[in-house]
């Protein structure tokens, strides 16, 4: 998946506001990529909170405005809100490919937290998270 | 919330709330970030427990910025 400014672009994937989980799996050469003004997050799987809209409605310009995006959330899951067993996650990509204001976190898998995340016998190879040109993001 | 491309294979996000990551008998290899390494958890209130786990070969990757420093910084 890919977007252009204020947008938002999230599990290439999967992308689940409650739980997901993976056994014997594999996630290869997913993408959640955007341009400018805009967050690509998971380029695989994305857990988390999401407000209403906000998957396919960017409306932050600013860094700040940007934050809040994703500012609401709920108390923790009972569960894992991630788990993966005997699964590959190989060549997903979460990135920017301008980059000002723009953030790509979490090259296979991102989880809002609060959450929790169980990993066994799993294979993250070759997965990028960054912003393939332009300004990076500084915290 | 994405803060700018942390974490090549996986990124916790950066609400301080507690988070729980347990990787075990896992191979973290050949992953790329921009600012973080490839499991990032550095801004959330994270417990990371690691067990019989292969981590090699990630790499951080330094963004390239357009037109220098200067045009980033406005």
């Amino acid at each position: 998946m890919h977007c252009s400014n204020e947008c938002g672009n999230i599990g290439g994937a999967v992308a689940s506001v409650g739980s997901a989980a993976f056994t014997a799996s594999t996630l290869s050469g997913n993408e959640a990529t955007c341009d400018d003004q805009c967050e690509a997050e998971g380029g695989a799987v994305f857990v988390g909170q999401i407000e209403a809209g906000s998957a396919s409605a960017f409306s932050g310009r600013s860094g700040a405005a940007a934050a809040s995006r994703f500012g609401v959330h709920a108390a923790a899951p009972a569960g894992p809100a991630l788990s993966s067993t005997t699964s590959q996650f190989s060549g997903n990509v979460a990135a920017c490919t301008v980059g000002t204001n723009c953030g790509g976190d979490g090259g296979a898998a991102y989880a809002d937290a609060p959450t929790t995340v169980e990993i066994t016998s799993s294979t993250f190879s070759a997965n990028v998270a960054r912003v393939l040109r332009g300004c990076a993001q500084h915290r | 919330m994405s803060r700018g491309y942390f974490g090549g294979a996986l990124s916790i996000g950066d609400v301080v709330q507690t988070s729980d990551v347990t990787i075990t008998n896992s191979t973290v290899t050949g992953n790329s970030s921009g600012l973080g390494g490839a499991i990032d958890a550095s801004d959330s209130n994270t417990s990371l427990t690691l067990a019989y786990d292969t981590i090699v070969g990630n790499i951080w990757v330094p963004v390239a910025e357009e037109g220098g420093a200067e045009r980033c910084a406005r």
